[in-house]
């Protein structure tokens, strides 16, 4: 038998073996390099951080400015770019400080130049170099980048659309504005998301999310109709009288437990014209 | 046919099996990272804290039976209480504990005896009482005490009382990771279609944990313990996920998984009947979701999700191998008709055939190889040459898969940090064949003679309990009870 061949088995062994070896030698390449570079990644973003930090806190920021210019005007140290790190740390940093302190961090992040390092990231970086620079323009609410990460809402990436979204919602006063242009499905994941996002808003930011009803996707009108119930907002009653006989058996029990939300809206508010409405335009809805 | 031709012919057998498992697991391998890197680059930057705040999300009620668990139970729940989950129930079972763990959950989460009543009708063994939480804090807690029943029969009882679309069914003794279950739901959200997920099971044992957290994973001293964690990442890290990738997964780690309760119920639930409950449901699962002619998923996560204690002796370690190895049988011949059927897709197809091949008869085959290699070297009718070779060749393959693994778990997850994790690792991949492999096929041909004498037990496994973190970098054990 051919295959039983003594120098085909021993030719095979050697080449398994070494390829053994490479493997292992691979293995402890990077185990050295990711210890190094993370250890270079952590000294440095520590140092960026105090940095920043000096700059937020103390009277005598000048210094640390200038500090900060310097080490970011390196672009790159030991294969690591300087500027992808101080992203890193505004991130973190946005992440924690209060409202108050947004502003000036803001002030600090156009300073140092990395709005530009940052917008050019998002145009032509790669998934997760677009990703960072979402989450850290949109949370120094730097506004230029708004055309840029709107044309992502569309995206047929579902990852970069679902962020660009969330982006969008922070970046913008009108949060879900890019619901009227919504052409895709509104996934289940999505509209966890930004209801997520939604419960860490101020009051004033949330919409009358009765102005999507009559819209052409099935799952936004029913993201909608939730919203309208856990916010407790009132929609039109012809509009939802005309959802709750919808073929869609989700969006007619939600149009319908929206319906008895108004009316107890509506009957809870004696100033209420509504409260004129006819018992009849319930009568269908069997409540009880 | 004269002897030196039945040679030639058991020698020819013997050589293209062991090419078809190189060449099977090789691509069982490259698919694995295939699949890995999707699973990546959907799931980068994944903000998870949005979907723990949103009602939006599925609810989940876990389901964790307890039996003699009074080691780690308080431990345990801790780490179940901390999950990020808004939907949440945690229902622990305590299937009839000999042991103190009912009294010492009472104790511990201030229990009352409470009116809830069953929504599913599975079979189980009488409830003698449901405990809920006097504490507001801890509402989304139920503890089920009730008669023994062993595994199946407790996380039946618990499936009766869930109230969620989802049901997360664990061991009480692992630990899982805080985001774990928002990770698991996640496929169940992006598709109606899927029926059950798993996750990636590490080993626990010696690593650090606090309040229900782990705060350091380390690799134990334990040298039995370090070869199963070298198994543990070779058969998740490079075996599931490409099962996964051609949905042709048919076992979802006990230790952790989540289904939908609907096809949970229409099936039957857990079958009482074996010990290899765990395959045995996705296996009546599928087969359910096939005869309905329904599209669906079993979907794996590579990601470390649940950590779990294993056995730290060969006394356990044989215990625990011989029951896996009876309950594989057990699945197998439970549904031997879907062997090659069209019907069942890759399931009857692939899945079912690799796992009679390469999990049931390949230790069988192991175990006749070396008989027959002391038989014919006793009888001088052995061809040393050829022999050495083929052996060699079978070692440095066992060898270069486990760096292929390790090389996996360098780039993947980085766990093991420490500087001489690395040469302790090296070690193991060397020795495990000559030293973990035989000692593995021993006890798998345990588990056929068992299966053969019809033993139905489970047989105890050994709690040590969790090291705790210590103020500072000091590090203290906490003593097992």
């Amino acid at each position: 038998m051919a295959i039983l061949n003594p120098t085909l088995i021993a030719v095979s062994i050697g080449i398994t073996a070494l390829a053994s070896i490479a493997l292992f030698a691979s293995i402890f390449v990077i185990r050295c390099t990711k210890k190094r570079r993370s250890h270079m990644k952590k000294r440095m973003g520590r140092h960026i951080s105090y940095l920043l930090i000096q700059v937020l806190t103390s009277d005598e920021k000048t210094n640390s400015i200038k500090r900060l210019k310097r080490i970011i005007g390196k672009k790159e140290n030991m294969h690591v770019s300087v500027r992808a790190l101080a992203t890193q740390e505004f991130i973190n940093l946005a992440r924690t400080v209060s409202n108050d302190h947004l502003p000036a961090l803001q002030g600090l992040f156009l300073n140092l130049g990395l709005q530009h390092f940052n917008i050019l990231r998002a145009e032509k970086g790669r998934l997760k170099q677009k990703l960072k620079a979402f989450e850290v323009l949109s949370k120094l609410r730097i506004i230029t980048a708004l055309p840029v990460i709107k044309q992502y809402v569309l995206d047929p990436n579902k990852t970069l659309r679902a962020e660009a979204i969330m982006s969008l919602m922070r970046l913008s006063y009108n949060p879900l504005f890019f619901l009227d242009n919504q052409k895709v499905t509104l996934s289940v994941w999505e509209a966890m998301k930004i209801h997520g996002m939604l419960k860490e808003m101020p009051d004033e930011k949330i919409p009358q999310f009765s102005q999507w009803l009559n819209h052409r996707q099935k799952t936004v009108v029913l993201f909608c109709l939730r919203m309208i119930l856990h916010y407790q907002q009132k929609a039109d009653l012809q509009l939802l009288t005309r959802l709750s006989k919808s073929k869609s058996v989700r969006v007619a029990e939600e149009a319908q437990k929206a319906l008895i939300l108004r009316k107890i809206l509506v009957y809870s508010d004696p100033d209420e014209e509504d409260n004129q409405i006819d018992q009849n335009d319930y009568q269908h809805l069997n409540v009880a | 046919m004269n002897l030196s031709e039945i040679l030639e012919i058991y020698n020819g057998v013997f050589i293209f099996y062991t090419l078809f498992v190189v060449i099977v697991y090789l691509g069982l391998a490259i698919l694995s990272r295939v699949a890995y890197r999707a699973f990546k680059s959907g799931n980068i930057y994944t903000d998870y804290s949005y979907i723990s705040k949103s009602e939006y999300a599925p609810r989940v009620s876990v389901i964790a039976p307890a039996f003699n668990e009074s080691v780690t139970i308080i431990e345990n729940v801790k780490s179940l209480m901390a999950l990020k989950y808004s939907h949440l129930e945690i229902i622990v079972v305590n299937d009839g504990s000999k042991d103190d763990t009912m009294g010492k959950l009472i104790q511990a989460f201030d229990l009352k005896l409470s009116e809830q009543k069953p929504l599913g009708k599975l079979e189980a063994k009488r409830i003698k009482g449901v405990y809920t939480s006097k504490k507001f804090s801890l509402r989304k807690l139920i503890v089920i005490d009730k008669e023994n029943g062993g595994k199946s029969d407790a996380l039946n009882a618990g499936i009766n009382y869930s109230r969620s679309g989802l049901v997360a069914c664990i061991d009480v003794d692992c630990i899982l990771q805080p985001d774990s279950l928002l990770k698991m739901v996640k496929p169940f959200v992006l598709s109606n279609k899927t029926i059950a997920v798993g996750g990636v099971v590490r080993v626990l044992n010696d690593s650090i944990v606090d309040s229900g957290n782990i705060v350091k994973v380390r690799q134990s001293r334990n040298f039995w313990v370090r070869f199963q964690i070298l198994e543990y990442v070779r058969a998740f890290l490079l075996g599931r996920m490409a099962w996964s990738k051609i949905n042709g997964l048919i076992l979802i780690s006990g230790a952790f998984g989540v289904f939908r309760r609907d096809v949970l119920i229409a099936c039957g639930g857990y079958d009482t009947n074996t010990v290899g409950e765990d395959m045995e449901l996705i296996v009546r699962m599928r087969r359910y979701m096939h005869d309905k002619k329904l599209p669906y998923k079993v979907k794996y996560i590579p990601e470390p999700l649940c950590w779990t204690e294993v056995p730290p002796d060969l006394n356990t370690l044989k215990k625990q191998r011989s029951r896996w190895t009876r309950g594989t049988i057990e699945t197998l011949l439970k549904h031997k008709d879907v062997f090659f059927k069209r019907k069942y897709g890759i399931m009857g197809m692939i899945s079912f055939p690799f796992w009679l091949l390469f999990e049931w008869l390949a230790p069988l085959l192991e175990f006749t190889g070396i008989i027959s290699l002391i038989l014919l070297s006793i009888f001088g009718l052995i061809d040393w040459d050829h022999t050495l070779l083929m052996l060699g060749f079978v070692y440095v393959f066992a060898v270069f898969f486990s760096a292929l693994t390790l090389l996996a778990e360098e780039t993947s997850y980085f766990n093991y940090t420490n500087r001489n994790d690395i040469f302790r690792i090296l070690a193991v991949v060397l020795l495990e064949p000559i030293v973990f492999h035989p000692l593995i096929v021993y006890y798998a041909i345990l588990g056929n003679i068992e299966m053969i004498r019809g033993k139905k037990s489970w047989g105890e496994m050994k709690r040590t309990g969790f090291n705790s973190a210590a103020v500072g970098s000091q590090i203290e054990l906490i003593p097992s009870e």
